[in-house]
């Protein structure tokens, strides 16, 4: 990692090390960049960092490990940073399956000059380089704040003793060894990692329900209030994505644990999460026929590819006009109460006197609850047979969701290794019946759409074409159909029942 | 990754410079480049500031040292090097010992590929087990060749020799150098150069004798004189018949 110098000049470290090694100054430069990352902190937690910098009228592109601060790949584009597909190569190839459909935001801008250095042995040939990078932090506003000199030492192939030999002795003048990344997020109060849509509780077993199940929703409000700025600026599809789960997760919430609440305390905000579940539905939709859309074309011969392209038009004509009004809800009035107001409720006292379950411990509540619900699943995952309608697989898929988001929510009550694999085993599950669904729901939409394309004079081609999507999702979802029993049989063994009950049938406070 | 080996039976042809500035200026380019100094003399080594070193062969011929463990990084970046080896003067006695001698070094770079564009090898003068090894490694053949009638003789005699060897699918692409336009018989040969001669010409200048003076590729000190030109000139051409060559 390297070398932050907070207590010791750069000028009196490099006059201490001319007086023990021959140093050569090569060309500085100025440096004025931005880090940048994804809304969920994707390089960041995949152990990069992603520095783009200009010179003159091209972008320069350094992607580096954030521990150790080498470079893994340095390359110039004339293309904004943004998108995946806009990255220049090698870039491209090498970042696109860790960002998927995510899109770069500038995170910290730094400005300052760097200054290259070359340590010489008395061939005087460089043994290695150093680094100095003094620098500061631009604000919004271009208000500058000062860092500490970042000091790096990259070691010559076959000269790592070198190396190790000046590290030790920069060590012994106690100067430490830090991230510089993390240092110029601290300053625009930011931390790398910090977001996450997954939900990760430390419950206490004996708390009560009530400040439990407040504690949650609270971070689902969180999530919700991190995600509308992203949704209404139109960033990526992601933000809507996340923004749309925490709202299903609250409702979820909402009406599964039971009586922990006032009912006509929560009552309206039942209605308001299934407003806003509803209003952000058409553009999450169009979402995902977008991002369907190259496996959409893959799936053609390549004939109607192209025949494909006003459907294309048709979906990002659609999804504009949606977007819109949905960024007009969310900037809304009557939103921004909903939430304020979600949020006081949620950070009041509890009510006197208060429902039956909320001082009960929570792992009572939840146990009970999830047991439940997961005899729900069985009676009516037993239930169905070749001849049931996909009406049935719907609502087991329902149950299983709420089943899931349970024991989500209640994971951390639970041994981890256990509980973690139950849930692994409900997504399978899951999977196949949300895929059964999703095809059945895209197919039928596009026969919707289909139709509007048909009004608005679409060619045959394009009208043929979508036929052939068609086509091609009722055939998988026939085949998730199939796939069903087979799947269930497999949630249903007798080790996932026995660690059901094991884990959710005794409530007392010693199972953990 | 393409390996050129630089190889004359003569010494004092222009091998080393040729290597060296070819090597850096392929480096320069953005190709990931090793150039091995195969010469026990060391002079590509010397020319970098590097140290020699002292005996090393012995373990590397057995397989019982890699040759990644040995590359040192030149004050260039992305052209690394291979020192030279004192022991190298006994590297035919010891292929010698080895149950397929001639395919050794090939089998040395082989798992280099992911790591470097090109590799260069500076290679000893005499026709031996270790210029079979080359041969038997290289990618294409580049024969600096002085413009004389002696120079000539000697490239014919590498023609017959790889040919006799079932090596005769290597391009031998020689490369007048030391060329000396005042000098009768060099304008004579020029007039009728070897086959597949490079169009380039390296001239005799007094800039690349100074590259032991300085210890760097001519471009690095004196970027402008035509021995620099005539470098980067003929790394060019190289390139455009290497993207050509299998």
């Amino acid at each position: 990692m390297p070398f932050l110098l907070s207590s010791i000049s750069s000028d009196v470290l490099l006059r201490d090390l001319a007086d023990r090694w021959r140093l050569s100054e090569g060309l500085g430069r100025r440096v004025e960049g931005v880090f940048f990352d994804t809304f969920d902190w994707r390089l960041y937690l995949g152990g990069l960092v992603l520095f783009v910098d200009r010179d003159g009228a091209e972008w320069v592109w350094l992607l580096m490990g954030r521990a150790a601060g080498d470079v893994l790949a340095l390359c110039r584009g004339d293309g904004a940073p943004g998108m995946a597909a806009t990255l220049p190569e090698p870039l491209r190839n090498r970042l696109a399956p860790l960002l998927e459909m995510r899109r770069l935001l500038p995170q910290v801008a730094l400005s300052g000059e760097l200054r290259s250095l070359n340590l010489l042995n008395e061939d005087e040939k460089t043994v290695l380089r150093l680094d100095l990078l003094e620098c500061r932090v631009v604000g919004e506003q271009g208000q500058e704040t000062g860092l500490p000199t970042q000091l790096k030492v990259s070691p010559l192939r076959g000269y790592e003793d070198d190396a190790s030999c000046l590290e030790q002795w920069l060590r012994g003048l106690a100067i430490s060894e830090g991230c510089l990344l993390d240092e110029a997020l601290a300053v625009v109060g930011k931390r790398g990692g910090s977001y996450s849509s997954k939900l990760q509780f430390s419950l206490h077993p004996g708390e009560g329900a009530d400040e439990a199940t407040r504690h949650i929703l609270l971070h689902l409000l969180g999530t919700i209030e991190a995600n509308v700025a992203g949704v209404c600026n139109d960033l990526d599809s992601e933000f809507l994505h996340d923004l749309r789960v925490a709202v299903r997760r609250t409702r979820s919430a909402l009406t599964q644990i039971k009586e922990v609440f006032e009912p006509d305390g929560v009552e309206r905000f039942k209605a308001d999460f299934a407003w806003l579940g509803q209003i952000t539905g058409p553009t999450r939709d169009l979402d995902v026929y977008l991002l369907k859309f190259p496996g959409y074309l893959e799936s053609l011969q390549g004939g109607f590819r192209d025949a494909l392209e006003p459907f294309h038009r048709y979906l990002v004509q659609h999804r504009a006009t949606e977007q819109a009004i949905l960024a007009n809800h969310l900037r809304s009035e009557p939103f921004q109460v909903m939430l304020r107001d979600w949020r006081a409720f949620l950070e009041s006292p509890p009510a006197d006197p208060s429902p039956a379950n909320a001082a009960r411990p929570v792992k009572e509540v939840a146990g009970a609850r999830i047991h439940k619900l997961y005899r729900r699943v069985m009676k009516e995952g037993r239930a169905i047979g070749e001849e049931s309608p996909a009406e049935a697989l719907h609502e087991l898929r329902k149950s299983c969701k709420k089943l899931r988001y349970l024991m989500e929510f209640f994971q951390s009550l639970y041994p981890a290794a256990r509980v973690d694999g139950l849930i692994k085993a409900l997504k399978i599950l899951l999977d196949n019946l949300g895929d059964h669904q999703d095809l059945q729901v895209q197919a039928e939409k596009l026969v919707t759409m289909a139709s509007d394309m048909r009004r608005s004079k679409a060619g045959t081609h394009c009208l043929l074409a979508l036929g052939m999507l068609i086509g091609g999702l009722l055939l998988r979802q026939r085949g998730e159909r199939e796939r069903f029993a087979t799947v269930f049989a497999q949630f249903n063994q007798e080790r996932n029942r026995e660690r059901f009950a094991a884990l959710f049938l005794d409530n007392t406070l010693s199972n953990q | 990754m393409k390996i050129i080996g630089v190889y004359n039976i003569k010494g004092g042809v222009g091998k080393t410079a040729a290597a060296v500035n070819l090597s850096y200026l392929s480096a320069k380019s953005g190709l990931r480049t090793l150039l091995w100094d195969l010469d026990p003399q060391g002079a590509s080594t010397y020319y970098f500031r590097i140290k020699p070193r002292i005996k090393g062969a012995k373990k590397l011929v057995r397989g019982e040292r890699d040759l990644d463990e040995l590359i040192k990084a030149t004050d260039y970046e992305g052209l690394d090097l291979m020192p030279a080896d004192f022991s190298f003067r006994n590297l035919d006695l010891l292929l010698e010992d080895q149950k397929k001698p001639v395919g050794r070094l090939h089998k040395l770079i082989k798992p280099l590929a992911d790591e470097y564009d090109r590799v260069y090898l500076d290679c000893p003068p005499s026709i031996s087990l270790v210029s079979e090894n080359v041969f038997q490694a290289s990618t294409v053949l580049v024969v600096p060749t002085i413009p004389t009638t002696l120079s000539l003789r000697t490239l014919e005699q590498l023609t017959q020799f790889l040919a006799g060897h079932e090596l005769g699918r290597i391009p031998v692409w020689p490369l007048l150098s030391l060329v000396d336009r005042r000098k009768r018989m060099h304008r004579g040969v020029l007039e009728n150069p070897p086959a597949n001669s490079f169009e380039t010409l390296i001239p005799y200048a007094s800039d690349v004798e100074r590259m032991g003076e300085y210890r760097q590729p001519v471009a690095e000190f004196s970027a402008a004189s035509p021995a620099a030109q005539a470098y980067e000139a003929l790394w060019r051409e190289l390139e455009r018949r290497l993207e050509i060559t299998e």
